[in-house]
């Protein structure tokens, strides 16, 4: 864990959007998706997530309730509202064309004389 | 802000902090704890794996702050930065800007002056705890509403099984009062044992007066803080001093702050005692009326409590007579003071107020829609600037917010542009009313309540979604970005569509206001044409009264002469008289049944009686039309004699003379027949729109026993200086003779048609306001679309058009939007003329000449407001014109 990269700027919120998107789910059980999904590759600083949610949540791109944990405790349930649906459709895309640019870029073999 | 829902989370968040912390410690705990318990599965010990989980976490405070900054300050950032943007933007245009204040401002400030008028007179609460809760009883006889009763039907109703706790406060009555160096007659309230305890004042100093000092009847008075101020310099040794009331010690135990004026509408508090002092004050049983007060709250309450109250009231005391009749007495909201028969001046302003408070609301929609329309023109110059930035990404909502709070500015210094106008017009008010009416400047004195600038913040805040709503949607529309194709010049046609329709309803509103004032102005001009009967110029009154004094048994009319030629040796006094009722003056309205010998007897008709003396009808240089005058010679001894008006004639001498017919008077002297010697001119004793009634003048050496005459007379230029000289000689002359409201006509006079000069004159400056703006606004669009057009103009000339013709031109659109905007109005204009009916007099709410003057004045208006923009069309050089862009 220690060795995974540190994420870019911006990019927490778009895999929030991402693990929402597959159900609705608590702060906890969102880091826990995040990192079952990329095998353990991405490191969140964990307290992070929480302005993270609640900025998503400030800008609708998130709406949460209140139910109850695993455990019975209480526990704050997000899901992805409309907006969030296309915000995290136009992000995918744009992320999807940066990487790919920045990979073609990277990818590049010497020129030959 | 996005979304109802952002808002609410907004507001929420700033309501309630403490649960929003509470939710998300509650969230982040839950984390740590999940993590811990998934690290303990993996075979941690479990304080291990609670202490890894904290610190895997990170800084949980660091995370709070971070949360909590997301929660609340996104939203305040944005508003923070949106006027910002937005005073920037504004201190760029600063001709818009001044502009838009000062029309704002007017609007605003015409708006905010005459609530604070509406909500002093109106709707202002008594400040006493809990006004909403203070009930009054009502007595409703034959529909009549009288808000008092006699001290014994008090008695009866208090012990009245299932009523409420009463109390009562007996009716101000001016009683002598002498205290050091002072000797006069100050009003002094009788007040039952919880009277204080239930309104809830709190005193300055000592103690109110309690159930205790009514039942050991101990002789206490408690003082108003001016008395204080007069009579005690505000020493704090006060209490425990003395003061004679009617030469009786009363020893003062509390002084009431300013801020009491009793439980009355527009009162005004002095003094109290308990009411047992009633009678050792000279107040008898059968004068003794009382205003009874509770504390309800709840409207149905108050209904459930009249119930045992009109019952009992029935059983103890409604005449035998009357038990038919329509008699009731109920429980009503007195929140806003007792109405008070002649002061309470509600119900004549109440119309008054209302439709100066539409007049002044149309005005504000005038100037609304002048900024709504220089904010359309600069939407359209600032098109290329709009749609440069939604091609860029930023969002439509965004830009509209923006605009918003560009126009939430304007409202914002608007409304203090207004709230100071409003200030300095109402001082303006004040000053010009009558001298006498120092406790309703009370009422009306502007000062910042909290209702009133809820009120201001509430009209810029309406102002903000009438004119600035609009043209913000219609300046980023997604259209919008075709702009960038323009060269900025031409709008589009629909928005000059929305312009022109702007003014015309500006014309239309302005049409409606003139018309209204008109009628106003109108009425005010008709009555102040009704001869009053007298000549109202420097004549000066005084009031002579024996009640309470060492003159009550005999009463005024044994030395009556002495005051008169006492009057009359004071330099500048050229005539004097004396009379029971004198005209804008005042005096009491005493009438009898009576009948005419020789016809039949009326049924329940009446005569009113004003006692006279000889040179009375003189002084106030009323004709008399035939017969004579009184003289001295009219005495006991002599003949009963009586002078007519001429209503008396009409109603009884259609044909031949009064002179010598016998009139039968009841209870004049225990019933006396009087023999008509003359007639006078009928005189307008008040409000000039009632006809005047049948009335017998009687002489005063004839008319038995009267407590009291007002002294009538007429002075050289300098009424005010003989007023002091008269009032001195009168008091050395018999020291304890009571002496009242030394009063020139002039200022009574004034007072009579108060009502119809404050609303001419409102509506008049309201109209005058609103013709300025709708104006401003008619020749501003008219100057903008020259200005738009001047190369169409130049190629009109170019191709040979006369300077004539592109003036007309110019012109015929000014006179399209005026016309089309007097048509709009005028019917309107009867409508709102219809609604202000009952205040007009000998003018028709209908009436065509006005509205025709009106309307013709109104497009002359407009066609002055256009004739400069129409200059500057014809002086408009083709080659120049042309070779623009």
């Amino acid at each position: 864990m220690a060795l995974a990269p540190e994420l870019l700027p911006g990019t927490l919120e778009l895999l929030i959007l991402k693990a929402v998107s597959l159900g609705p789910k608590h702060g906890y059980r969102i880091l826990l998706r995040i990192q079952e999904l990329s095998r353990g590759a991405l490191t969140i600083t964990q307290g992070a997530l929480y302005p993270a949610l609640y900025r998503l949540e400030e800008q609708d791109l998130l709406a949460s309730e209140w139910g109850t944990s695993e455990n019975n405790r209480r526990a704050k349930y997000y899901r992805l509202t409309k907006a969030g649906e296309r915000r995290l459709r136009q992000e995918t895309e744009d992320w999807n064309r940066l990487a790919n640019g920045v990979g073609l870029v990277l990818d590049a073999r010497p020129e030959k004389a | 802000m996005r979304s109802p829902r952002q808002l609410l989370r907004f507001i929420h968040a700033r309501i309630d902090r403490r649960t929003l912390d509470r939710d998300m410690d509650d969230e982040m705990k839950l984390h740590i704890e999940l993590h811990a318990e998934a690290l303990e599965r993996a075979g941690l010990a479990p304080e291990e794996a609670r202490r890894r989980a904290v610190a895997e976490f990170g800084g949980v405070q660091r995370y709070r702050e971070e949360g909590r900054d997301a929660r609340r300050l996104s939203w305040l950032h944005d508003v923070v930065a949106d006027l910002r943007y937005g005073v920037r933007t504004l201190r760029r245009a600063p001709l818009f800007t001044v502009a838009s204040v000062l029309s704002l401002g007017l609007g605003i400030g015409a708006n905010v002056a005459i609530f604070g008028l509406l909500y002093g007179v109106l709707m202002q609460p008594l400040a006493i705890p809990r006004p909403r809760e203070l009930t009054a009883l009502v007595v409703n006889y034959k529909g009549d509403l009288y808000s008092s009763v006699l001290h014994r039907t008090y008695l009866a109703l208090r012990d009245a099984p299932g009523a409420p706790r009463l109390e009562a406060v007996h009716e101000a009555d001016d009683i002598l009062t002498e205290v050091a160096d002072f000797h006069e007659y100050s009003r002094v309230e009788f007040v039952e044992g919880g009277f204080f305890s239930l309104v809830g004042a709190a005193p300055t100093l000592g103690h109110v007066i309690g159930p205790e000092d009514e039942a050991r009847r101990n002789p206490v008075v408690v003082i108003s803080d001016n008395l204080w101020t007069r009579y005690f310099a505000r020493g704090r040794d006060v209490l425990g001093k003395q003061l004679l009331l009617r030469g009786h010690a009363f020893t003062v135990v509390g002084v009431m702050p300013r801020s009491f004026q009793g439980v009355r509408f527009n009162g005004s508090f002095t003094m109290a005692v308990p009411a047992s002092f009633a009678e050792l004050l000279g107040i008898s049983e059968t004068r003794n009326y009382v205003n009874v007060l509770a504390r309800i709250d709840a409207p149905a309450l108050r209904a459930a409590f009249s119930v045992p109250l009109d019952a009992t009231y029935h059983r103890c005391c409604v005449a035998a007579e009357d038990t038919r009749g329509d008699v009731h007495v109920s429980l009503e909201d007195a929140s806003r003071g007792i109405a008070h028969g002649k002061t309470d001046f509600r119900d004549d302003y109440r119309l008054v107020l209302w439709s100066l408070m539409g007049g002044v609301a149309l005005v504000l929609l005038i100037a609304c829609s002048n900024v709504g329309n220089l904010l359309l023109a600069r939407g359209a110059t600032r098109a290329r600037e709009l749609s440069i930035r939604l091609s860029i990404g930023a969002s439509r909502w965004r830009i509209v917010r923006q605009l918003l709070a560009e126009s939430a500015l304007l409202a914002l210094l608007g409304a203090v542009v207004g709230v100071l106008l409003a200030a300095a017009a109402t001082r303006l008010l004040v000053s010009a009313l009558p001298p006498r009416l120092d406790t309703a400047t009370s009422l009306v004195e502007f000062d910042l309540k909290l209702p009133i600038m809820v009120f201001a913040a509430l009209t810029a805040l309406g102002s903000v979604l009438i004119f600035g709503v609009g043209p913000a949607l219609r300046a980023t529309r997604s259209d919008a970005v075709i702009a960038l194709r323009d060269r900025g010049g031409e709008r589009r046609p629909e928005s000059r569509i929305v312009d022109r329709l702007l003014v015309v309803v500006q014309v239309a509103v302005t049409l409606v206001l003139v018309c209204g004032a008109g009628l106003l102005v109108a009425t005010l001009r008709n009555l102040r044409a009704i001869d009053p009967g007298f000549v109202p110029t420097h004549l000066v009154a005084i009031e002579v009264e024996t009640r309470g004094t060492a003159f009550e048994p005999a009463g005024i009319v044994p030395v009556h002469r002495e005051i008169l030629d006492l009057a009359r040796t004071v330099p500048g006094v050229l005539d004097v008289g004396m009379a029971t009722r004198i005209p804008a003056i005042g005096g009491r309205d005493v009438s009898f049944p009576y009948a005419v010998v020789g016809q039949r007897r009326r049924e329940g008709a009446e005569v009113s009686i004003t006692v006279v003396t000889p040179g009375y009808l003189a002084t106030t240089r009323t004709p008399i039309l035939a017969g004579r005058d009184f003289v001295d010679a009219d005495t006991p001894a002599g003949e009963r004699v009586a002078i007519a008006n001429e209503a008396f004639v009409r109603r009884h001498f259609p044909v031949g003379s009064p002179l010598g017919a016998n009139v039968r008077i009841d209870g004049l002297n225990g019933g006396e027949v009087v023999t008509i010697v003359g007639v006078a001119r009928d005189v307008r004793l008040g409000d000039r729109r009632s006809p005047p009634e049948p009335m017998l003048h009687i002489p005063a050496a004839q008319a038995g026993k009267w407590p009291f005459l007002i002294l009538l007379m007429r002075t050289g230029p300098n009424p005010e200086r003989v007023m002091p000289v008269v009032t001195h000689a009168l008091e050395s002359y018999a020291h304890r003779l009571r002496i009242g409201g030394p009063q020139t006509m002039d200022d009574a006079f004034d007072e009579v048609l108060l009502r119809e000069r404050l609303a001419a004159a409102l509506a008049s400056t309201c109209a005058a306001l609103a013709l300025v703006l709708a104006m401003v606004g008619l020749g501003g669009l008219v100057g903008f679309s020259v200005a738009r057009r001047t190369r169409e103009i130049g190629v009109r000339m170019a191709l040979g058009a006369q300077r004539v013709s592109v003036v007309w031109l110019v012109l015929r659109g000014a006179l399209a939007m005026a016309m089309a905007g007097v048509l709009i109005g005028g019917p309107l204009a009867l409508g709102a003329g219809r609604a202000l009916q009952s205040l007009l007099y000998g003018i028709a709410p209908t009436s065509v000449i006005l509205l025709g003057g009106a309307a013709a004045a109104l497009v002359g208006v407009a066609m002055l407001a256009s004739a400069a923009p129409a200059w500057r069309a014809a002086r408009v050089d083709p080659v120049v014109a042309l070779r623009s862009d």
